[in-house]
């Protein structure tokens, strides 16, 4: 089929004024998001770029000339001869002059378009456009179409819904036309201009909006799925706090993208509209104030007062773009606020940057991934701030979010590994202790010390054979668990000190200062403490005394065991001695499963005894 | 006999001290009990013993280096401990017997009785320690063609030309040694597989050759022996 339009936008009666840098700036919180950027964007990358001629027939054309406008109303404006030299200039391609119409007034744009000859010509055409305000749209000086109610008040004022206007095929014959456009905006939270405007037949302009709305419930569809898988992999154990907030980013992206779609092309209620309009701010926060590439390298990253930083300082910049989204602030101000999102925009990817590099200095997993990424999204952003080119944004987050999403793999890939060598790591952990207190020689020596008892003193030998199954009892009780309440292990190394000084002959006892019960430590660590100062320096004493205090110290809690044994040599414990002995392993690997990298254990000789102070940090 | 026991746990090292003196009586000339290796060590550098009994896993030090010490004294060896799984172990290195823990007055006396009657370990050593500059060290049993008994001490003949002195006596140590090694004279232990030949050396007096030139006094009840064996 042929297209009909052939846009002479070079002609005298087109012509394309140079963009003054000023007003060439878009306002960005629509055009660097899909609607009208996307719109816009799909016409210009799959047409022509806006003010370049467009020589042969098109199916759809921007009409992206310079057009005339001027306040105020008029029924002879629609006329094609209607002298507009004196009217004021604007290239709504640009969404320069957003505040050409004051609020106040009816507003008119003209355009001359000039139809070429050949065989599309005297086909019936359309115009496209977005529903920004009401409108009515007259071709050569005929009314074709009326989009919502004008009004010459805000309460007259009625938004439409439509898209597409209809002109006769009478009306397009080739040669110069007149497109006349009248709008009223009294809404604040409207633009009053008429933009994203263009020509072409019915058909094609229908799927041409067809396609937006699939590219646009296309991705935001992609952005929506991403958000709650990562959501209920978050819900699901094994995957880090960092799943959350990677959500969370991707659903603010996702619903942004929705929201300006939705606002543009659904009739909403005035209400509905405000709330759309709130949302869309606060999609806008968490899109330029959470870094995900921040959130994924958090936990290892040094400076972690940059998130909440981040997250503050968004506060003052989303929350004055939220009040020219809603009307709030008038729109004149969006100009202003934008160039300030744009700084802030700049920042937020530079201190990405800098937790990336950071992240690929140190070889963290996924940082390659996420550096693409960011660099992908810089270079997006720089596009659309530099060059006007909407589409940069929008292609730069997606890219983004595809390598976080990849970093992010690889992140919990790593993690799940992790996790799964922990758990092996705890059950080996759990059968040392198993074996290291139920092996067979402790519990032959028992027996042995028991038979001695029998032959000695009948009634000892039930003490040691009550004290022995109380041992047993709350070690198989406690085996299982990562960590168990202190007061527990406290009458673990009780029942275990009662079993030791019967089978020696001797009296030990454990004395607890400080201990509030509720206070969590692995199973068997103070107990392997005390079987390490009993194997050490009581030959020869009938009495041990062992002391467990509990200190508060600046950020965590300090348990110091003082047992009043002395090692006759006064050496380390033979276990650091020869690199490591199974028990203090066993402690150390516990205390690391339980508070990763928040503990340290110190032993040392002091007066009259042995010192062991264990730091937990919160 | 003059019996040490160093056994940590009081109550058991007093029912050790009741069970021997029960089953040795009168034999048993002494019984002293230490609680810790230092303590042991310190009476053995004071007086000699001929049997220690010897709990494994003292106070947490490594039995085995205790072990080693002991085998390179005078005395023999009883190992009494709950870790039976390293009685092979223990053997290795020269121990007479392993009494495992708990344990009753018949399996103690059966390990007194070897002790006593010069009976030979349930299992040969693998290594024979001994002392030097101070430090044990540990023969390899294959690397020893024979032993030479001389009064209180042994001279260890091996394979390679070198000799080692072991401080105790050619009986105690013949009862640690495996079945390959006979007392072929009264003063000598060999290592019967490398006997090349029988040499007469006229007035009834007989040597054997191990090789390499090495020969060593056969007795005449041995020589006596070997030709029937043949």
């Amino acid at each position: 089929m042929d297209g009909p339009i052939h846009s002479p936008t070079r002609s005298a009666a087109v012509p394309v004024p140079k963009p003054r840098k000023g007003d060439s700036r878009p306002p960005r919180p629509f055009s660097h998001g899909i609607l009208p950027g996307l719109v816009l964007a799909f016409a210009v990358t799959v047409l022509a770029a806006p003010s370049a001629p467009v020589p042969a027939w098109e199916k759809i054309v921007p009409l992206s000339g310079v057009w005339k406008f001027r306040s105020g109303d008029s029924a002879a404006w629609a006329q094609p001869g209607y002298p507009d030299a004196g009217w004021d200039s604007a290239s709504l391609m640009t969404f320069a002059h957003q505040e050409l119409v004051s609020r106040r007034d009816f507003a008119w744009f003209r355009l001359q378009v000039d139809l070429p000859p050949g065989p599309g010509s005297g086909k019936s055409l359309a115009i496209g456009h977005l529903p920004y305000t009401p409108q009515e749209f007259y071709w050569d000086g005929v009314l074709i179409g009326r989009n919502g109610t004008l009004g010459a008040s805000r309460e007259e004022e009625r938004m439409g819904g439509n898209l597409l206007e209809e002109i006769p095929s009478r009306l397009t014959g080739p040669g110069p036309h007149l497109l006349a456009i009248r709008l009223s905006a009294h809404n604040p939270i409207v633009y009053p201009f008429p933009a994203g405007i263009i020509l072409g037949e019915p058909a094609a302009i229908e799927l041409h909006l067809m396609r937006e709305v699939m590219v646009m419930t296309f991705l935001a569809g992609i952005f929506m799925f991403g958000s709650l898988y990562r959501f209920l992999n978050y819900r699901s154990s094994g995957y880090g706090r960092n799943s959350f907030y990677f959500s969370v980013f991707v659903l603010a992206c996702a619903s942004y993208i929705l929201l300006q779609y939705l606002i543009f092309v659904l009739t909403l209620s005035d209400s509905a509209q405000f709330a759309a309009r709130l949302a869309l701010g606060v999609s806008w926060y968490f899109m330029v104030s959470m870094i995900p590439d921040f959130y994924i390298f958090a936990e290892t990253f040094p400076y972690r007062w940059v998130g909440k930083a981040q997250l503050i300082a968004g506060v003052f910049f989303a929350a004055p773009m939220t009040m020219v989204f809603t009307g709030i602030l008038p729109y004149h101000y969006a100009n202003r606020v934008e160039t300030a999102n744009q700084v802030f925009t700049y920042c937020s990817i530079c201190i990405s940057i800098w937790v990336i590099a950071w992240a690929v200095w140190r070889r963290q997993t996924g940082s390659r991934p996420a550096l693409m990424g960011i660099l992908s999204l810089l270079l997006g952003v720089f596009i659309t701030y530099t060059f006007d080119v909407s589409w940069g944004w929008a292609a730069g987050v997606a890219a983004h979010i595809v390598f976080l999403a990849s970093a992010q793999s690889l992140q919990t890939a790593e993690r799940l590994r992790n996790h799964r060598e922990s758990e092996i790591r705890s059950a080996r952990l759990e059968i040392e202790l198993l074996k290291k207190n139920i092996q067979p020689h402790f519990l032959l020596n028992s027996l042995n010390s028991i038979i001695a008892w029998l032959e000695e003193e009948p009634k000892t030998a039930v003490h040691l054979v009550n004290a022995l199954a109380d041992e047993l009892e709350i070690l198989l009780k406690v085996s299982a668990e990562k960590t168990i309440r202190v007061d527990e292990e406290i009458r673990l190394c009780q029942t275990h000190l009662q079993v030791m000084g019967l089978r020696q002959d001797k009296r030990y006892r454990l004395d607890s200062h400080g201990i509030r019960g509720e206070e969590h430590l692995p199973p068997l660590v103070l107990h392997t403490l005390v079987e390490n100062g009993l194997t050490h320096g009581y030959a020869g004493k009938s009495e041990g005394v062992f002391v467990l205090k509990r200190e508060d110290i600046p950020g965590g809690i300090r348990f110091s065991l003082f047992n009043d044994g002395v090692p006759k040599e006064r050496r380390d414990w033979k276990g650091e001695k020869k690199g490591e002995g199974t028990g203090l392993r066993y402690v150390r690997s516990r205390l690391e499963e339980a508070f990763p990298g928040r503990w340290s254990l110190d032993s040392r000789a002091i007066a009259d005894g042995w010192q062991v102070l264990l730091d937990v940090r919160h | 006999m003059r019996i040490l026991i160093a056994e940590d746990e009081r109550v058991t090292a007093r029912r050790l001290e009741r069970m021997v003196g029960e089953i040795l009586g009168d034999e048993a000339e002494s019984i002293a009990v230490k609680e810790s290796l230092s303590d042991a060590e310190e009476y053995l550098f004071e007086k000699p013993i001929d049997l220690l009994l010897l709990d494994l896993n003292l106070h947490g030090e490594d039995g085995y280096d205790l072990l080693k010490l002991a085998a390179a004294g005078s005395f023999q060896t009883i190992v009494v401990s709950a870790n039976a799984d390293r009685a092979v172990e223990a053997f290795q290195y020269g121990v007479l017997d392993f009494v495992p823990k708990p344990f009753d007055l018949d399996r103690l006396a059966r390990a007194l009785e070897r002790a006593n009657a010069k009976g030979q370990s349930q299992a040969p050593a693998k290594y024979l320690s001994v002392r030097k500059h101070g430090k044990v060290e540990l023969i390899p049993m294959e690397k020893v063609l024979y032993l030479q008994g001389a009064g209180d001490y042994v001279e260890i003949h091996l394979e390679d030309g070198r000799m080692e002195l072991h401080s105790k006596t050619l009986e105690t140590l013949g009862a640690l040694l495996p079945a390959h090694f006979e007392r072929i004279h009264k003063s000598y232990i060999a290592d019967m597989r490398a006997m090349r030949g029988i040499v007469l050396q006229g007035a009834g007096k007989y040597a054997m050759d191990l090789g390499k030139g090495r020969q060593v006094p056969l007795s005449r009840v041995k020589y006596k022996e070997l030709k029937e064996r043949a």
